[in-house]
């Protein structure tokens, strides 16, 4: 018995007659190769607080604006008022953003710098206990939410991966690798394959690039990146 | 249709090139011959509904692959989950037997059967693979030793492997 062998008996295997005609009858039913769907944009949590932030700050700016002219419409100083509102609004704008980021810095860093994020993840590893239960309220409301707590863990084929603090915009091929099948207490590390400390079972995953495993949360409609761990730093 | 020409129509390429692959791959988790056709039939269904397209030709293949994986370990798992007893399509082992290694190679963990099925028939390296499966080349290669190791344990008799 050898390799030869292996490969001898696959090549036995075509396919039959009839699979061929259920095939071609699939041909059939399906119209020509239609378009590609539009790829669906990555959230950028960053663009939608400025979006927010300057949509709120020409409301403000309008009202100013028939606020200090006691009429309906803008006359020509309040033109310049206005515009001068409008600068002072980017300035806010930023300031909100900066102001916002030391929240959500970990997951915006890791959209922005997947290195700079990993090295996140490892500099919490030994010591970072303040930083473990990080579900910010304040955070979520208003970037990308981050809906879960940085000890969250699962195990998969032997192996624990904890989350890296981001979510993941990859492609997908629409095929789970596979799901949780058993959830255990928060905060506790998952001893058996397919177990997780966090969300329900039922919830799937794919295996990731560079053996991170990514897990769908259907009420966030995202994927969370999880890296995998040594089982000594495994210890929220 | 050769060249960028599967880029026009992918389903009628994957079917007229692949079919086969599918099957062989599908053949190593199925329970018997009909249900690995089921298998094909729903990959290449799967692949009808998919609308992003694909970059080249390598990776059309390599989506038919991971997707029948996918397929062929969902199945085994809700085969698992409704403790249904399954219908053996090979023979147990039996010396000189038509599908002989087929049949040592379907008693492996799902992971080995998918790194043995495309590293020593399909020719991928191990770090193909693991590009194909999202997972670490070092993981690849411990699966191909580890099921290496298991075969010559059911050839020499011993009747199993510990992982």
């Amino acid at each position: 018995m050898s390799v030869e062998q292996y490969r001898n008996e696959l090549d036995q295997l075509h396919a039959s007659p009839e699979l061929k005609a259920r095939l071609a009858a699939l041909q059939r039913e399906t119209p020509p190769a239609a378009k590609p769907s539009k790829l669906r944009l990555a959230k950028r949590a960053g663009a939608s607080v400025v979006a927010a932030a300057a949509c709120l700050m020409m409301c403000v700016a309008v009202w100013r604006g028939e606020m200090l002219s006691g009429k309906g419409g803008f006359s020509a100083a309040d033109a310049s008022r206005s515009s001068a509102a409008a600068e002072h609004s980017t300035q806010m704008d930023e300031a909100m953003v900066e102001a916002a980021a030391p929240e959500s810095g970990t997951e915006t860093a890791a959209a922005e710098n997947p290195e700079a994020a990993a090295a996140d993840g490892a500099a919490d590893a030994p010591g970072a206990e303040q930083k473990t239960e990080v579900a910010n309220p304040s955070a979520a409301s208003g970037a990308e939410a981050i809906a879960l707590p940085q000890t969250a863990t699962l195990r998969i084929n032997g192996e624990l991966y904890r989350y890296a603090g981001r979510q993941s915009d990859a492609l997908r091929c629409g095929m789970m690798d596979g799901t949780i099948t058993a959830v255990t207490a928060s905060g506790e590390t998952p001893t058996a394959d397919n177990q997780a400390n966090f969300g329900t079972v039922g919830m799937g995953y794919q295996y990731g690039a560079e053996g991170t495993v990514e897990v769908y949360l259907e009420e966030e409609d995202a994927w969370f990146v999880f890296e995998a761990v040594e089982e000594g730093d495994a210890q929220p | 249709m050769t060249g960028t020409a599967f880029l026009q129509d992918p389903l009628v390429y994957a079917i007229e090139h692949y079919t086969d692959m599918v099957l062989r791959l599908a053949a190593h988790y199925a329970p018997n011959l009909s249900d690995a056709e089921d298998v094909v039939q729903d990959v290449f269904e799967k692949l009808v509904r998919f609308e992003k397209g694909f970059e080249n030709e390598e990776h059309l293949r390599a989506w038919l692959i991971r997707v029948t994986i996918n397929h062929c370990h969902t199945l085994a798992r809700a085969s698992r989950n409704s403790e249904v007893e399954l219908q053996e399509w090979l023979p147990a082992r039996e010396e000189g037997g038509q599908w002989e290694m087929l049949t040592l190679v379907r008693q492996l963990p799902p992971n080995y059967r998918d790194a043995i099925y495309l590293h020593y028939y399909e020719g991928y390296t191990a770090k193909e693979i693991a590009q194909i499966l999202h997972t670490r080349p070092n993981t690849v290669l411990t699966w191909l030793r580890r099921g290496r190791e298991a075969l010559r344990g059911h050839m020499e008799g011993d009747g199993g492997y510990e992982c």
